[in-house]
């Protein structure tokens, strides 16, 4: 298990704890369905995949989202920029930030929660 | 329905899931651009990911609508995101500024991701319509195209005549469409494209005249120095000419006849002048009329090639005049008939002074015109004219006219006392004269009362005629004082002269007195005749008798110092004329012819009265009868002619007038006699009204016609045609008989020719998929179902329908055909009716006779054909259905005859029906949005029209309903009108044993239930169709019995229906558990076997239900 990380270019975020977890991977087929007058399944698949990646910190350690709001601010320029995600079992994907507000709450301890979603491209 | 898609296309298409893409290609000019609505690379060029829906592909007109083109649309919604290029570098609305974007072409395929590149389908290929649409939210930009079919209709047809092509074209002919012939022969008009030039002469000529002027400038007509013109029928040759003037050497040119000719008579140059038939080429030009008279084969040419009738010299025709005119036509010979007396002056018009003379005892006249006549044109009317009168008016007897080949056409009008001659004369009885004594006058003779008032007349021939005397006692001045009288004092005048002798005309005593007391008194005889009295008196006075017997007397009265003073007193006498003497005072001429009284002697004078003014004149009047007026009498015998003739028609023409009677015994007088003729001169006249039979270059085929408007003036090109399917729309309408003959208007478009054509030909296209295809609209009846649509191929829940408009039914079809393409109005020489009396009877008379001018049909049976054709298309109230189907129906077009069956809300079976449209709703990812094949389809004559599927059905109007099982549903049925059902009996497999297949249809009613309303008639029929895969176990017929529990045990089950063969084979009887009515037809090739059963066994639902009803185990 590592720590995920972001990567562009020379620029590089990498976490000081995962996610919580769970952790998941959602991952969406696009196609179309419909029925027929006898019942009869019909669909139409565009053979495109979408994979997401939404991570949700509950102890983000004030560094570390700092660090995730220069990321998201002006590394990856929110969805304008693809950058290379790491995942705990250290995979990199290639992915976009689709959250269009970083949303991060600060609790008693000073850590941060809150989650981004991120698509792969 | 398309039959070629690519193999794995079809294959993909079918499956229930699959995975469709499509593609779409803009063709720019600066280059192509290639979109999809995802990622991908096909057939080596890179698909941007930019259409974020493909929307509808559908109709831009309602596919209802009558005789529609279907031409489609679609909106794409377009990512700005990248140009559609390798690179993607730019934004694909550059193109919106680098371009003009309309009619840029765009091609759309569709595409099974799991196949070959050469296994995409090209959906349709479109263009690029306004309005191009941007929005700043989205990011989006939205066009909208439609198929490229759009852009083919947008031309016209034809060219304009201009002066650039025809330099020397009639004025008004320039800018007029070239028109384009189809078919024919047909006549049709001409452009005169080159034109003869022309003026007019000034002032008259004669047939010898050799100089002629003009009204117009020859040099700005351009006329040659020497050439020839021509004048009405008169060919002039002129050897030089001047700006205004021309000199002839040749009247009566090259055979033609010289003339006389008008002031402003039209000379038209002799040259060749050219007459557009349409537009070229044409294959035969023949029958060429000039203003409607067929030319000369020999005064024209003409140039296939180039579509003209060319005339070497102006056209003209010989006809007649526009207006008629008056002749006659004199007879020359009596008839062997002729009894009259002196019948010849009936006819001598030399001799109108005196007549032919009929009567009882010269009973007949008889002429005719034995010499030919001379040719006068067209006989427009033709009278008899007879003049006559009688020698005294009559009553009884007549006179009766007859013509040779005619019969008696009338009798002369018989005059009346009114008709008897009154005479009324002045009469000359005096005549201007002279005298020799300078006494020189006329008399005014023209007076009638001029004798009656003057009579014998005075003429002067001395200045004094009057002899006066004066009194001589007492002289003059006499006065007497009043004082020396005493009471009367009479005085006695004595006149002083001495009577010539003779009779005294007249006498008159002046008197001038003056008078102061008394009075004078005049006194004649001894009686006072007059008296004055105080004062001056100064008075002429007329006398009577002889002056010797008057004289004046002197009243003195009881006045005082009156007196009375007489200073004149003159008595002038005339005397008479027989007077003699010198002391004669007067003559009287006696009026006779060269005598006069001669004043001196007394004597007449021979020469005293000269130069009379005139002779005198004889009059004699014949007192003895009472002759009549002359009657002018005219018999129309225009009436009692069949059809027209000619100037032949007078000659040996007899005549015949006969006296019949004996009452009257007058003399018929007839002074002229002939036949009076109104014709139209025959003449030659320029026309530029030039019409030709032509044959055009195109064939007369409709679908050849439709393809030729298409390729050669739609710029459609000839690879787009589906050969095969244009080959059979030939084929179909050669079949039909159908042809096109007629004129297509130059200034029309593709879209309006296509139309037109496709109207008069039950013809349409279908463009789809980048092609078109011609097809012929096919009588139901000679079309075959292609393919069955069922649930399995319907969406869910998506099926529709709609009834016709009312507005739309006709049912009146008045069609217009065989068109005169040369008339000015009423061009249409036919017409058909075709009517629909069900129809008319249940929405009234519906009719549009505007869509049915077949100006390109010539044919009766055509125009029939045609017309029968849409009256059953629209006639009745058809249905429109509406559903989607899937990928896998896309081959469907427009025209196929499909049928469908479906479930719930409609629950119809196998109804068939025409696809008008097909659609497309294309899938949307983004909005999960599946691919659709909207169809929509007219359904006639079987509509279904069903709100419920349960118990309850309400059939509206006209309807046909197709069931395929026996249900409950006549509960609560509501029946408007006419109603059909077709039951198809489901039977149970196991009550008959059937190998293949068994249609049961019945037409038929049973069992109307309390909650059946029905308005009228309701006529039931049961037919059952036995097909030939029908075996029946032994015996056809079935009897059926109620059972009384005899037989073996299940047998005959008590009270229930048994039903069993018998001998006879051409019926069948049921039960009466049958809801329905009994009779069968069986057709006489079953082959029977076994027993047949009607019965589901024990408990069965259909036929019987009760215990036994079948035997145990059958």
């Amino acid at each position: 298990m590592t720590i995920i990380k972001f990567t562009l270019d020379s620029n590089e975020l990498q976490f000081t704890v995962n996610p919580s977890y769970p952790l998941i991977k959602d991952i969406e087929k696009i196609q179309s369905t419909d029925r027929t007058a006898s019942g009869k399944f019909k669909a139409e698949t565009y053979n495109v995949t979408l994979r997401r990646f939404p991570l949700t910190w509950t102890n983000l350690p004030p560094a570390d989202y700092s660090a995730l709001v220069t990321w998201f601010d002006s590394v990856a320029d929110g969805a304008a920029n693809s950058f290379t995600y790491t995942d705990p079992d250290n995979v990199d994907y290639t992915v976009r930030i689709i959250t269009k507000t970083l949303s991060f709450s600060r609790n008693a301890n000073n850590y941060f929660s809150g989650s981004i979603t991120m698509e792969e491209q | 329905m398309r039959f070629d898609f690519p193999y794995n296309f079809q294959v993909e298409k079918a499956k229930d899931v699959n995975s469709p893409q499509l593609l779409a290609v803009f063709h720019f000019v600066e280059a192509d651009a290639y979109l999809s609505d995802r990622e991908v690379t096909f057939d080596g060029n890179y698909y941007q990911p930019l259409i974020e829906s493909w929307g509808s592909l559908e109709n831009s007109a309602d596919p209802e609508s009558f005789n529609t083109l279907g031409v489609k649309q679609i909106t794409l919604n377009i990512w700005n995101g990248g140009d559609g290029s390798a690179t993607g570098a730019n934004s694909f609305a550059q193109y919106l500024q680098s371009e003009d974007m309309e009619d840029v072409e765009v091609d759309i395929y569709l595409w099974f991701t799991n196949t070959g590149v050469s296994d995409a389908v090209l959906i349709d290929t479109f263009v690029i319509q306004d309005p191009i649409e941007a929005e700043e939210a989205s990011t989006l930009i939205n066009l909208d195209l439609v198929t490229r079919d759009y852009l083919y209709y947008q031309s016209t047809v034809g060219n304009v005549v201009t002066t650039d092509d025809w330099q020397d074209a009639k004025p008004e002919d320039i800018g007029k469409g070239i028109d384009i012939i189809v078919g024919g022969p047909i006549r049709v008009p001409t452009l005169c494209v080159k034109k003869a030039r022309s003026f007019t002469i000034s002032g008259t000529i004669l047939k010898n005249s050799t100089t002629i002027n003009t009204n117009e400038s020859l040099d700005e007509l351009g006329l040659n120095s020497a050439g020839t013109v021509k004048i009405g029928s008169e060919k002039i040759f002129y050897y030089d000419r001047g700006e205004y003037v021309i000199y002839v050497n040749w009247r009566g040119y090259e055979g033609t006849t010289a003339d006389g000719h008008d002031d402003g008579a039209k000379a038209t140059v002799v040259e060749d002048s050219y007459y557009l038939v349409g537009d070229p080429p044409v294959t035969a030009i023949t029958d060429v009329e000039v203003e409607g008279v067929a030319a000369d084969t020999d005064s024209y040419t003409v140039d296939l090639e180039n579509g003209l009738v060319i005339f070497p010299e102006p056209p003209s025709y010989t006809g007649y005049s526009t207006s008629s005119q008056d002749d006659s036509v004199s007879f020359d010979t009596l008839g062997n008939s002729n009894t009259s007396y002196q019948g010849h002056y009936a006819y001598d018009e030399d001799s109108l002074a005196t007549s032919a003379l009929i009567s009882e005892n010269y009973p007949v006249l008889q002429v005719y015109r034995s010499t030919d006549v001379e040719e006068l044109g067209q006989l427009v009317r033709i009278f008899l004219f007879v003049r006559h009168w009688a020698s005294n008016y009559y009553s009884s007897d007549y006179v009766q006219v007859e013509v040779s080949g005619l019969g008696v056409v009338g009798t002369l009008s018989r005059p009346d006392s009114d008709d008897q001659i009154v005479l009324e004369a002045d009469v000359v009885i005096d005549h201007g004269h002279e005298h020799s004594d300078d006494d020189e006058h006329d008399h005014d003779s023209t007076d009638a009362e001029y004798y009656n008032e003057v009579g014998l007349h005075e003429h002067d021939i001395s200045t004094s005629n009057v002899v006066t005397a004066t009194l001589n006692s007492p002289s003059l001045p006499y006065t007497k004082y009043t004082y020396s009288i005493s009471g009367s004092a009479d005085v006695d005048f004595e006149w002083s002269w001495s009577s010539p002798g003779g009779d005294i005309v007249s006498k008159t005593l002046t008197l001038e007195a003056s008078i102061t007391g008394g009075s004078l008194g005049l006194i004649r005889d001894g009686i006072v005749i007059k008296t004055w009295g105080i004062g001056v008196v100064n008075e002429t006075i007329s006398l009577s008798v002889s002056p010797g017997n008057v004289y004046f007397r002197f009243y003195e009265g009881n006045v005082i110092n009156g007196y009375i003073t007489i200073t004149n007193a003159e008595l002038n006498v005339e005397y008479s004329s027989d007077a003699t003497g010198s002391s004669r005072s007067s003559v009287e001429s006696n009026l006779s012819e060269g005598l006069i009284v001669d004043p001196a002697t007394g004597t007449n004078s021979t020469d005293d009265v000269q130069d009379l003014t005139g002779a005198s004149e004889i009059i004699d009047f014949y007192t003895t009868e009472s002759p009549t007026q002359a009657i002018d009498e005219y018999f129309d015998l225009t009436d009692y002619i069949d059809g027209s003739v000619d100037v032949s028609f007078f000659k040996d023409r007899t005549v015949t007038l006969t006296y019949v009677g004996s009452e009257d015994n007058v003399r018929v007088l007839i002074p002229l006699a002939r036949f009076e003729v109104e014709y139209r001169k025959e003449q030659s006249t320029f026309s530029d009204n030039v019409t030709a039979n032509v044959t055009s270059s195109i064939s007369s085929n409709p679908a050849e016609v439709l393809y030729y408007f298409l390729t050669e003036k739609g710029g459609v090109p000839g690879e787009l045609v589906d050969s095969s399917n244009f080959e059979n729309a030939k084929w179909l309408t050669y079949k039909a008989g159908y042809s096109f003959h007629g004129i297509i208007s130059a200034s029309s478009t593709v879209k309006e020719v296509v139309k037109k054509l496709n109207l008069q030909a039950r013809m349409f296209q279908n463009w789809a998929f980048g092609e078109i295809k011609f097809l012929f609209n096919q009588d139901r009846g000679d079309r075959s179902t292609l393919r069955d649509l069922g649930p399995d191929d319907l969406q869910l829940r998506s099926f529709s329908f709609s009834r016709k408009k009312r507005v739309d039914i006709i049912n009146s079809v008045n069609c217009l055909y065989d068109k005169d393409w040369t008339a000015d109005s009423d061009p249409y020489l036919s017409t058909f009716s075709a009517r629909s009396d069900d129809s008319i009877l249940i929405h009234g008379e519906l009719s549009d006779d505007s869509r049915w001018e077949f100006d390109l049909v010539t044919d009766d049976e055509m125009a029939a054909s045609l017309a029968w054709y849409y009256l059953s298309k629209l006639a009745v109230p058809t249905a429109f259905f509406r559903f989607n189907t899937y990928l896998e129906h896309m081959d469907i077009e427009r025209g196929d005859l499909l049928t469908v069956t479906t479930t719930g809300f409609s629950n119809i079976r196998k109804v068939i029906f025409d696809v008008i449209a097909k659609n497309y709703n294309f899938y949307s990812p983004k909005n999960n949005q599946i691919s659709h094949v909207n169809i929509v389809g007219e359904v006639y004559p079987y509509s279904v029209i069903s709100l419920s599927v349960n118990d309850q059905v309400i059939i509206v109007d006209t309807t046909t309903i197709e069931r395929q099982t026996s249900s409950d549903q006549d509960e609560s049925m509501f029946m408007i009108d006419r109603t059909f059902f077709e039951y198809g009996l489901n039977l149970k497999s196991d009550i008959i044993a059937v190998s293949e297949s068994i249609s049961f249809v019945w037409d038929a009613s049973i069992n109307i239930n309390e909650n059946l309303a029905v308005s009228e008639l309701i006529s039931f029929e049961i037919r059952i169709f036995v097909e030939d895969s029908l075996n029946v176990s032994e015996s056809s017929a079935v009897f059926s019995s109620f059972g009384y529990g005899s037989g073996g045990y299940g047998e005959w089950g008590y009270g229930g229906l048994v039903t069993f063969g018998a001998d006879e084979e051409d019926w069948l009887y049921a039960g009466e558990e049958l809801s329905f009515a009994e009779t069968t037809e069986m057709s006489e090739d079953v082959t029977v076997d076994e027993e047949i059963l009607f019965s589901d066994g024990y408990g069965g639902p259909s036929i019987g239900d009760g215990y036994g009803v079948t035997p145990y185990g059958a």
